[in-house]
């Protein structure tokens, strides 16, 4: 059986039949819009009240730069809680939870055919990496493509162009910076996407030593440990573009992040397929 | 219906799940413990030296007491918030995830058929509901006996509010000042009782779907979408920042602590998945 075979199952049945993940990613994204739209129209109100400045028409990048932006660094404070960055883990979650169960499940199901078929163990888990990476990219694309729609249905300019005063008043962690810069772009629409295939990778891993639910619990810990702590080794600080040097001094680079989730990716991809060799693939519950 | 209640408790208590979920919870109090210890040290080492130079002739030393560092009111080290953020996951882990499984191995209609639907269904949902309430409980509980033994119990001030980050009209606020014994057996009863009723919840997910990670999940998602839909409705409702039990249960910094978020989410929780597994005991078609 061929590698392409393999693959065009995975993304039929991981990525075509679970339609209803999409869906609910869209509804995220149009509840997440609804919430930038509040605060917009809070901000314009006190700019008109104050006269500090002019309303702003926030354009498509600071959508997506709101729903995606993270928290800044938190110095511990007895007299400071430490407060999550809500949209943005919550979004991480879900995509966790989308790609948590279907290797696992696939495996016990008829994934022991295609073992016997294909003549090898590697193909099956390679075809599930590749699924892996298409699960991540699409949840990604649903949720940008349905703020572009958005944006255009509420006219909003499409254009990457951030309105500094705006994200500091929408985006309480972010600090006032420059208005558009491409590597802040970057880590907006390439590197959060490969962080997360990373962490997501790491958990398909972690389900061929441990419990699917156990991987997941480790995939919250690093995802709280990174809004909590900003440190170049906890990779969640590379998908918070609040977080990124050029908004922070002691932030994150962007080159760092690439390679770490490269490593990270490969690791998985290699710890994974050794495990996999050796897998008992029989006594696995329901 | 005490033979399948002391089953349930049996299986509820002694398996792998319950113990891991306890120790995750005991290491994750201790190390908060730890790290309070540590402020509390160099707080009051520096109120000392600047009490010797006559820098400051008050080192208010009602803000460094006992009820402002253990886990609840520690709302700064990464332990205490991960415990928090955890709480939903920790509470259906140990046995929420049980009813699911017996189901999908039709081990329910052995039980249901020697003991019958009604003894059945609220033996789970009583084992569920106190699995769920002590996973949680033995790690504060944990955490209250290691900082009690380390640092004095000074009655809090009223004068040092925005220390305590208890204002009025706070949570229990009414008993924090004037008897705040009390006040930490409330905030535990409240875990307790959180910690069981999403376990509960969990269990009655398994109602409606056979996958056993959306039982395990399901509570941790609507509490973090809870938490979201508070900060969407903070600017109409300043009452609703802390809407998911993730944020009243725990230390939540400048935010208000109402008491009408866990009345009426304990009330919903606790009225549905009475409801639904007493029509469950009631008529439910298990072959």
């Amino acid at each position: 059986m061929k590698f392409i075979k393999l693959v065009r199952y995975d993304l039929r049945h991981g990525l075509l039949k679970r339609w209803k993940w999409y869906v609910g990613a869209v509804l995220m994204a149009v509840a997440f819009w609804l919430l930038f739209c509040t605060k917009v129209a809070s901000y314009n109100r006190g700019a008109l009240i104050t006269g500090d400045g002019s309303a702003i028409t926030p354009s498509f990048g600071d959508t997506v730069f709101f729903v995606f932006a993270g928290m800044s660094e938190y110095i511990p404070d007895p007299h400071q809680s430490f407060s999550f960055p809500l949209i943005w883990m919550l979004l991480y979650l879900v995509l966790f939870w989308m790609t948590l169960e279907y290797a696992h499940n696939d495996l016990t199901k008829t994934g022991q055919q295609f073992l016997i078929r294909t003549n090898g163990r590697m193909l099956w888990w390679l075809s599930k990496c590749v699924w892996n990476f298409c699960a991540v990219l699409s949840f990604f694309a649903v949720i940008w493509l349905t703020l572009l729609l958005l944006c255009l249905l509420s006219g909003s300019p499409i254009s990457l162009t951030l309105h500094a005063p705006l994200l500091e008043f929408t985006v309480p962690a972010a600090v006032s910076g420059p208005g558009y810069v491409a590597p802040l772009l970057f880590s907006v629409f390439c590197l959060a996407p490969l962080v997360l295939f990373a962490l997501s990778m790491l958990q398909m891993a972690f389900t061929l030593w441990l419990k699917p639910i156990v991987s997941f619990l480790i995939s919250v810990v690093i995802l709280v440990a990174s809004a909590y702590k900003l440190s170049p080794l906890l990779l969640g600080n590379y998908a918070m573009p609040v977080r990124n040097v050029i908004y922070s001094g002691t932030g994150v680079t962007n080159a760092a992040g690439v390679l770490l989730s490269a490593a990270v990716i490969a690791a998985a991809v290699l710890f994974g397929a050794v495990r996999f060799r050796k897998y008992d693939v029989l006594p696995i519950e329901e | 219906m005490k033979n399948v209640l002391a089953l349930e408790m049996r299986k509820a208590f002694r398996n792998r799940s319950f113990l891991a979920v306890v120790l995750i919870g005991c290491v994750l109090g201790l190390l908060s413990a730890w790290m309070c210890l540590m402020q509390y040290g160099q707080d009051t080492y520096y109120f000392q030296i600047e009490a010797d130079s006559g820098y400051i002739s008050n080192p208010m030393l009602e803000v460094e007491s006992f009820y402002t560092y253990w886990i609840v009111m520690d709302g700064f080290t990464l332990f205490s918030s991960l415990f928090f953020y955890l709480l939903p996951l920790l509470s259906t882990l140990p046995y929420a995830w049980s009813y699911c499984q017996e189901r999908n191995r039709a081990y329910e209609r052995n039980l249901v058929v020697r003991c019958g639907r009604f003894r059945y269904y609220f033996g789970k949902y009583i084992a569920a509901f106190l699995s769920g309430g002590l996973a949680v409980l033995l790690p504060v509980l944990l955490n209250i006996l290691v900082m009690a033994m380390s640092i004095p119990a000074r009655t809090p001030q009223a004068d040092y509010m925005i220390y305590y980050g208890v204002s009025y009209g706070d949570l229990f606020s009414a008993v924090f000042y004037t008897y705040p014994a009390l006040y930490v057996l409330l905030r535990v009863l409240l875990i307790f009782l959180f910690g069981g009723l999403l376990a509960v919840f969990g269990m009655s997910v398994a109602y409606f779907t056979r996958n056993r990670v959306a039982v395990l999940v399901t509570p941790f998602f609507c509490c973090v979408a809870l938490q979201v839909l508070g900060q969407a409705l903070y600017s109409y409702m300043a009452d609703s920042a802390l809407l998911s039990p993730i944020n009243f249960l725990g230390q939540s910094g400048d935010f208000s602590r109402p008491l009408w978020p866990a009345l009426l989410e304990g009330g919903i929780l606790l009225a549905g998945t009475l409801l639904l597994t007493w029509m469950r005991g009631r008529k439910h078609e298990i072959y």
